[in-house]
Parts: structure tokens; sequence; C-alpha cells
């Protein structure tokens, strides 16, 4: 009763447009008021400590070697060297927005970042060779969403936090299905040029191949740090990020397009979105504890083992479940709230809390895509300068690539759970 | 719909710069820690036995000072879907009754952790000693300018008689508080 009607609190809060951080902290504040037994100093406690996971500082950092990898223009860079890559191709700028975002991706955790910097480029430059604007705007929003599941993922860090597993084995656990995306949006990529015989291929010089090739090579040695350092148990998470944060820095220093107001727009873009994220992380702290204390977890496992005993049927439920909740909550406070809660009964199920955990984020991250709260939308509206309505209608058919791949990610676990296993880290 | 350009003009903003420098140092001391680990520990082969924790100190002020900043911008994350429902009037009883939630929470959290601060008095963190209560007050103080905030913006709409909200733009702005969340 009481849990029910702390949720039933927040989602009425949520939906007066109070802001998510204190739409979990005043039914939380209003339990803590009225429990016997126990002060308000717990909730400033539990808010504080939530924060001090020496995990959590990965965060800032890999936001901000995204913010560096838009501001040094590694971008256009990856964008020049692609077009000379898959310029004789047929449908060409397709490939090149799928492959730009996985190479991006392994600078940044954010599909919003990889939004934004890759948007801007790719979407006018898709118009301007003739592709549409709905195919152009869909594509960029879809290839996006390799950004968080492939590592460096900020939800994944969040995800280990919460779970308690390794962010190491984590983010070797997202490499597989972010390829998988990958490889799916290219499939559609080659059914939809099939049938548009004029977007031709775009063939440049080999001077200007070879230029634009030494110009991004440098740029592959980002994701040598983070995925190598991490991988190869070089690095923590946390220093990996910190030597991220470093290379890309001089990066920028030797293209020559870091200046010193460039630096200050850096560290101050991470402040404001470390700010949002963080201030949700302490309220879900509160909230999670609460939850806790009120056996949230116990319940909603009695109650999915009273509907069904099947894990793959559990794994639909979850499914549905989180992209409803996607549909309203961005995916780190999703995950903080449901995590505690689904993790247990999947353990039951014998489900791995890495295939849970790539399972839970890929979902989430579909409601990036989804009004009426879907972030990339905003961004892609934002960068490329096309409607809301527009951005929607060009994205919705990406949907069903994206649900095809969650389908395969969830029923075949092997495609989340190879990697770890093989690295001996899953 | 545009936000008010001048920054200038908007009320606190000398408060606002402060948070800016402040949390954008912040971020700053977090790398040049954590930068300095790890070339402490693969360069020199000896490690800082307390640059994680004070990391962590100045990141749990990050979060709340940042959180400050955010709400200053009036760019805390909200789930909206009340903003093609209501009209004008609508969305400034919306933002009233937002207004009237934040500054509840940040006061009664304020009100319970001040007491639970002095309580904790001088227990050191482990590596760098850093006494407990410098960790709780950042929630304190950050809560607290985050309830000012919300105040004066909510007063600010009250005077112009209009709310603006992010969402007005229909994707023609750039969002800027979300510009790189996951």
């Amino acid at each position: 009763m009481i849990l029910a009607c702390l949720v039933i609190a927040v989602v009425v809060l949520l939906l007066l447009r109070i802001p998510v951080a204190f739409a979990l902290m005043l039914p939380s504040l209003a339990y803590v008021v009225l429990s016997e037994g126990i002060t308000l100093g717990i909730a400033t406690q539990r808010a504080t400590n939530g924060l001090e996971s020496p995990h959590l500082l990965a965060i800032p950092l890999f936001i901000m070697t995204g913010y560096l990898a838009n501001v040094t223009g590694i971008a256009e860079r990856l964008f020049r060297f692609l077009t000379g890559l898959f310029g004789p191709v047929r449908g060409s700028l397709g490939y090149v927005n799928v492959a730009s975002s996985v190479i991006f991706s392994w600078m940044s955790g954010a599909a919003i970042a990889d939004a934004a910097g890759l948007g801007a480029v790719l979407v006018p430059a898709m118009r301007r060779r003739g592709y549409p604007e709905s195919f152009a705007l869909g594509l960029t929003g879809a290839s996006a969403m390799i950004g968080p599941i492939m590592p460096p993922s900020i939800p994944a860090i969040v995800y280990a936090v919460t779970a308690g597993v390794s962010i190491g084995a984590l983010f070797a656990a997202g490499v597989v299905p972010a390829l998988l995306l990958a490889v799916v949006l290219c499939i559609y990529v080659w059914v939809y040029v099939r049938r548009r015989p004029d977007l031709a291929p775009d063939v440049g010089t080999r001077e200007g191949f070879v230029r634009a090739t030494l110009a991004a090579l440098p740029v592959l040695g980002a994701p040598v740090i983070i995925l190598g350092g991490i991988l190869g148990g070089v690095f923590t998470p946390t220093e990996a990020a910190a030597a991220a944060v470093v290379y890309t820095f001089l990066l920028g220093a030797a293209y020559r397009s870091m200046s010193l107001t460039g630096c200050y727009q850096v560290l101050l873009g991470t402040a404001r979105t470390t700010g949002s994220i963080m201030l949700i992380v302490a309220a879900a702290s509160l909230f999670g504890w609460i939850t806790a204390r009120e056996q949230a977890p116990q319940i909603v496992a009695q109650t999915i083992l009273g509907v069904t005993d099947n894990p793959y049927v559990f794994l639909l439920l979850v499914n549905v479940f989180l992209l409803l909740v996607g549909m309203l909550l961005e995916p780190v406070s999703a995950l903080l709230i449901t995590v505690p809660v689904l993790l247990p009964a999947a353990v039951y199920f014998n489900i791995s809390p890495l295939h849970l955990g790539v399972v839970m984020i890929l979902n989430l991250v579909i409601g990036l895509l989804t009004p009426p709260v879907g972030l990339v939308l905003y961004v892609l509206g934002a960068v490329s300068g096309a409607p809301f309505s527009r951005v929607v209608r060009g994205v919705l058919p990406f949907l069903i690539v994206l649900l095809i791949t969650l389908l395969l990610v969830t029923f075949v676990p092997a495609i989340s759970l190879w990697l770890p296993r093989a690295l001996g880290v899953g | 719909m545009n936000r008010p350009d001048n920054e200038a003009v908007r009320p606190l903003a000398w408060l606002r710069r402060v948070e800016r420098w402040t949390a954008a140092g912040l971020v700053g001391v977090i790398l040049t820690l954590m930068a300095a680990q790890v070339v402490a520990r693969y360069v020199f082969r000896a490690p800082i036995p307390w640059s994680e924790e004070v990391a962590c100190f100045a990141f749990v002020w990050l979060a709340f000072i940042g959180g400050a900043l955010v709400a200053g911008e009036e760019k805390l994350l909200t789930v909206d879907v009340v903003s093609p429902l209501v009209g004008r009037r609508g969305r400034l009883a919306v933002e009233c009754i937002a207004t009237l939630a934040v500054v509840a929470c940040c006061m009664l959290m304020v009100a319970g952790g001040v007491p639970f601060v002095r309580r904790l008095g001088g227990i050191g963190s482990p590596a760098a000693g850093i006494p407990r209560r410098w960790w709780y007050l950042a929630s304190a103080l950050g809560l607290s300018l985050i309830a000012l905030h919300a105040v004066v913006n909510a007063v600010a709409a009250l005077r112009r008689g209009s709310v603006e909200w992010s969402e007005d733009d229909g994707g023609t702005e750039e969002p800027e508080g979300r510009s790189a969340l996951p």
C-alpha cells in the first residue's frame, strides 16, 4: 500500500512537470517524515552517500570526452575519412552515418552527444546529396543509439554501480549488441537504397582520401585508450576516462581547434550535464533506499512469479515495462529506479545481470527516440532546423529496426555474454 | 518563444556567474586529480592515496552546485506532457505548483540536514581526513540555492505573465541543459 502510494505520487508529480529529481524526493521525504524511528537526517545521508562511489567519477569525465570530441571537430574529420572509404558504394552516406556513430561511440557514452555532434554534420550533408530529410533524421537518431550501448557508456556505469557488477564486464557485454545494431541499420540502408537508384555513389580523389585518412587516424587512439585500457585490465574505468579526456584535449590542441573559451565551455557543459544527472542520482538513492526498506524487490519478484515462471515471458514483460518507462524517463533516472526492483527477479530466473543490463539499457535508450520525452528528437530538431513533427516522422520506421535488435539481444543472451566470457570477465 | 537574451538583466545574474565558475572549476579539479593519479600510478609507480577521495568530494559538490546552476537556468530535467494541454494561465499554475514542490523539498532536506551535519561533527574521511560535515554541507548549500532560484524564477514568470519552457522551441533551438545526457 505504501509502495503503491509512493509510485503513484512520483508519477503524478512527474506529470505535473515537477523536475524528476524533486518528483522522486518529495514522496521520499513525506515517507521519512511520517515514518517512526527515522529522522530527516537520513535523507541527507542517503542522498549524499549515493554520489560517493568512485566509479561515478567516470561519468563527468566521459561526458567531457564527448564534449571535447564535438568541440575539436572530430565529427567532421571522421565524416571526411568515412566518405572517402564508403564513397564508391551506392547510398554511401547512409553507411557513413552508421560507421561515424560506431567510431564516435568509442569516445562518447551519450546518445545526445552523438546526435548533436554527428547530426550537425551528417543531416545537412545527406540533404545536400539528395537524401530525403526524413531518412537522414531517422538514421542519425537511430545510429546515435549505438553510443550509450557501446563502451564507454554512461547508463552502463550507472547500471553497474546500482547492480554491483563490474563496469569493465558490462562494457564488454555492450560491444556485440552495439555492433549488431550497426549491422541491422546497415541492412536497412542497403534495402532502402536499392529502391533509390538516384542515390549515386560519391567517388572522390585518392589524394583526398589519403589526406582525410591521415587526419582521422589519431582519432582512433581514443578508443584504444578507453576500450583497450579497460578491457585489457590496464586502467580502471575512471582512469581510462581521465586518460581519454587528456588525449582528446591534446588532439584538439594538435588540430588547433581548442581555445581558452572553448575549454571553459567544455568544463561548463560537463558541469551542467553532470549536475542534471547527479541531482537525480542523489534523489534516486534516497527513493531506492525507501523502496528497499518497504521490500519492493521482494514484492515485485513475488508478483512476477505469480504471473509466470518462464524466463522468456519475464524478459518480454521487462521489455514492455521498460519501453513504457523509457517514454517518460531518461535512461539514468529509469535505471536507478528500476534496477534494484527488477534485478532480484532476474537473478531468480537465472538471467545474467550483465545480460539484463544490456537489455535494460537498450530498452531505455529507445525511449530517447519516442515522444513525449525523446531527448534525441529535440536535439535532432535543434541541429537540423527541422520541425519536431518532421523529426518524429523520420524516426518512426527506425523504431522497428531498433525493436528487432532489442528482441535479438533479449532472447539470444550469447550476443551480450560471449565477449565478457571470452575475455574472462563475465 | 525565446528566453531572455541578456544574461546580465536576469535576476541573480551574479550568483549564476559564481555557480558557473565554481562548477566548471570543480570539473577541472576532478580531471586534474584523476589525470594526476594516472600519471602517479603508471609513470612514477607511486599512487596518490588521497586523490580519488578528494575527487569524490569535489564530485559531490559538483552534483549539487551543478544542480543549482541548471536550476537557475530553468533546465532541470522534467517530463513534459502538460505543455500541449494547458494555456498561458495553466502554465503559470503548473510553474507555481512545481516551485512549491521544489522549495518544500529543499527546505525539508536542509532542515533535516543541518542538525545531522552538526551532530556528525568532525569525523574525517579515511584517506584525506575531510570532515563528513563538509560532504553533507554540499547538499544543504546546493538545495538552498535551488530553492532560491526556483522562487526567483517563479516570481519573474508571474511578473512577465508567461512561462518559458524549452519545449516551446519545437526543435528549432538546442535544449542546452540536455545537450549531453545519455
